[in-house]
C-alpha cells in the first residue's frame, strides 16, 4: 500500500465534508514530513490523526448518509421503553431484596442480591432521564454503554453455558441469567442504541416527539411499575401458591411496558414519520416475542435481519426523496 | 483580559508573523522557533489551524495546486498578531515578577553557565 493511500485511509476518521476540503492538503504535508519521522513517530502520527478525526466528528454536527427521521423517532421511543423496563426491573429487585415482594421469607434464600444486569438497567434509566432533560449526548452515550454492556453479558453467558474457558467463567453462576430469550432483549438494546445514533439524529427525533410526550410515557410506565409491584404481592396473598404464575406475571414488566407503549404509539401516530417508526418498532418487538414461542435464535436472527433490512431501506428511501428537508446522521 | 494562548497556538501564530506559510513550512518553522523542542503532528496542526481560522486569528492567504495536490498558504491576521502581542506582554510581566522574587532569595546560587557542570 502506498503511503498516500495509507494516509487517506487514516483520514477516513475525519468527517466526509472535512476530508473533501482538507484531505489532499493534509496528505501532501504528511508525505512531506514522512522522511523525518521514525517508525514510532509514524504510529503516533496515525494515532493523532485518528484521534483528531474522531474528536472532530463528535464536535461537529453529524453528517453522512441521509436517513429517515423515523429511525430517530423509533430510537427515542425504544429508549424510553427500555428505560421504563430498567426502572421496573430495578424496582422489582429492590422490592425483592427488602422482602417486600410478598413471598414467604423462606424463599428469600434464593434472593439474588447482585444481578449483573443492574448496570444495563441503570444505564437505560439514565438514557431515559437524559432524554427528558434534553441531554442528547448523554442519552446517546448512555444508550451505547447499556447496549455494549448487555452484549458483553450475553456473550459471557453464552460462553460460560457451554463451559468454554473464558474470563467470565471466574464469576458466579448468576452470570448465566440470560439464555436465548435474553438475546431478544440484547437485540432490542443494541437496536435502540443504533437508532438513537448520534445527538443530531436524536435532536431531530425529539423535535417530533415532544418532551411532554416523553415525560408522559415515562411517568405512565413508572406508575405501571408501581401498580405491578403492589398488585403482584396482592395476587399472591389472596390466591396463594396456586396463582404463583399469575402473581409473577402481574409483577413483571408487562403492565408498565404496555402503558408506556400505548402513550408512545398514540404520539407516534400523530407526528410526521411516526408510522415508519412504528413499523420499525413492531419488527423489533417481534423478535423477543417470537423467541419466546419458537426456535429462539432463529426468531432473533430473523428479527435482526429484518430490522437491518428495514434500516437500510429507510436510509435509501430517504436518500431517494429529494423533496425532503436535509437530515444527516 | 484575553485567555492565555496554549503553547502550540502561540508557536503557530509566532511562526506566521514573518510571512505566510503552507502546512509543511509551518511545521518546520514551529520546530525552529521552539528551538527543536516542539514538533507538531499534522493532525494537531490542522486542528489548531481550524480553530484559529474560526476565531479569526489566521486566514488562508492563497491556494495553489502543486503536483496535483491543493496547497494552502496561511497568514496571521491583525487580530492574531494582537493575540501574540498580548501573550508576549503577559509572559514578560510574569517573567519580571518571577525574576524579582528570585532576586529576593539570598540562598539561590548563581546559575552555572551552560555546559559548566558535569
Amino acid at each position: 500500500m502506498s503511503p498516500a493511500r495509507r494516509y487517506r485511509l487514516l483520514l477516513l476518521a475525519y468527517p466526509r465534508s472535512y476530508r473533501a476540503e482538507r484531505a489532499e492538503e493534509m496528505v501532501d504535508v504528511l508525505l512531506a514530513t514522512e522522511e523525518r519521522r521514525g517508525t514510532r513517530s509514524v504510529l503516533l502520527e496515525a494515532a493523532s490523526l485518528v484521534g483528531h478525526g474522531v474528536a472532530l466528528r463528535l464536535r461537529r454536527p453529524a453528517e453522512g448518509r441521509p436517513v429517515a427521521p423515523s429511525l430517530g423517532l423509533a430510537g427515542a421511543s425504544l429508549a424510553i421503553l427500555l428505560a421504563v423496563l430498567g426502572a421496573q426491573q430495578l424496582l422489582a429487585a429492590a422490592q425483592r431484596g427488602l422482602g417486600l415482594d410478598g413471598y414467604p421469607d423462606a424463599w428469600r434464600l434464593d434472593v439474588v442480591w447482585v444481578d449483573p444486569r443492574w448496570p444495563v438497567q441503570l444505564f437505560w434509566v439514565t438514557t431515559g432521564l437524559a432524554l427528558l432533560l434534553r441531554r442528547n449526548r448523554l442519552a446517546v452515550v448512555s444508550a451505547w454503554t447499556a447496549a455494549v454492556l448487555h452484549v458483553w453479558l450475553f456473550v459471557v453467558t453464552a460462553v460460560t453455558t457451554v463451559d468454554l474457558p473464558w474470563p467470565g467463567d471466574v464469576g458466579p453462576h448468576w452470570v448465566a441469567t440470560g439464555g436465548t430469550p435474553q438475546a431478544g432483549w440484547v437485540l432490542l438494546g443494541l437496536a435502540g442504541a443504533v437508532l438513537l445514533g448520534g445527538p443530531v439524529r436524536l435532536s431531530r427525533a425529539r423535535a417530533a416527539l415532544t418532551p411532554r410526550r416523553c415525560r408522559t410515557a415515562g411517568a405512565v410506565g413508572l406508575l405501571g411499575a408501581g401498580v405491578a409491584a403492589c398488585a403482584g404481592p396482592a395476587v399472591y396473598a389472596v390466591l396463594g401458591n396456586a396463582a404463583l404464575g399469575l402473581s409473577d406475571s402481574v409483577r413483571g414488566p408487562g403492565l408498565p411496558l404496555v402503558l408506556s407503549a400505548t402513550v408512545l404509539v398514540r404520539g407516534l401516530l400523530r407526528v410526521p414519520h411516526g408510522r415508519g417508526a412504528l413499523v420499525l418498532l413492531g419488527v423489533l418487538a417481534a423478535a423477543p416475542l417470537a423467541a419466546r414461542w419458537s426456535e429462539p435464535m432463529t426468531a432473533v436472527g430473523a428479527g435482526a435481519a429484518t430490522f437491518a433490512a428495514g434500516y437500510v431501506v429507510a436510509s435509501w428511501a430517504r436518500r431517494a426523496d429529494p423533496s425532503a428537508p436535509p437530515s444527516r446522521v | 483580559m484575553s485567555k492565555p494562548l496554549h503553547e502550540p497556538t502561540f508557536l503557530i501564530l509566532t511562526a506566521l508573523l514573518d510571512e505566510p506559510l503552507h502546512g509543511y513550512a509551518l511545521l518546520a518553522e514551529v520546530e525552529s522557533v521552539s528551538g527543536g523542542r516542539v514538533r507538531l503532528r499534522v493532525g494537531t496542526l490542522y486542528a489548531a489551524l481550524d480553530r484559529l481560522t474560526d476565531e479569526g486569528l489566521v486566514a488562508v492567504e492563497s491556494e495553489e495546486v502543486v503536483s496535483g495536490r491543493l496547497r494552502r498558504t496561511y497568514r496571521v491576521t491583525a487580530a492574531g498578531a494582537e493575540a501574540v502581542a498580548a501573550e508576549v506582554d503577559r509572559m514578560a510581566a510574569l517573567a519580571r515578577k518571577a525574576r524579582a522574587r528570585l532576586r529576593r532569595r539570598p540562598q539561590v546560587a548563581a546559575r552555572p553557565a551552560a555546559g559548566g557542570v558535569r
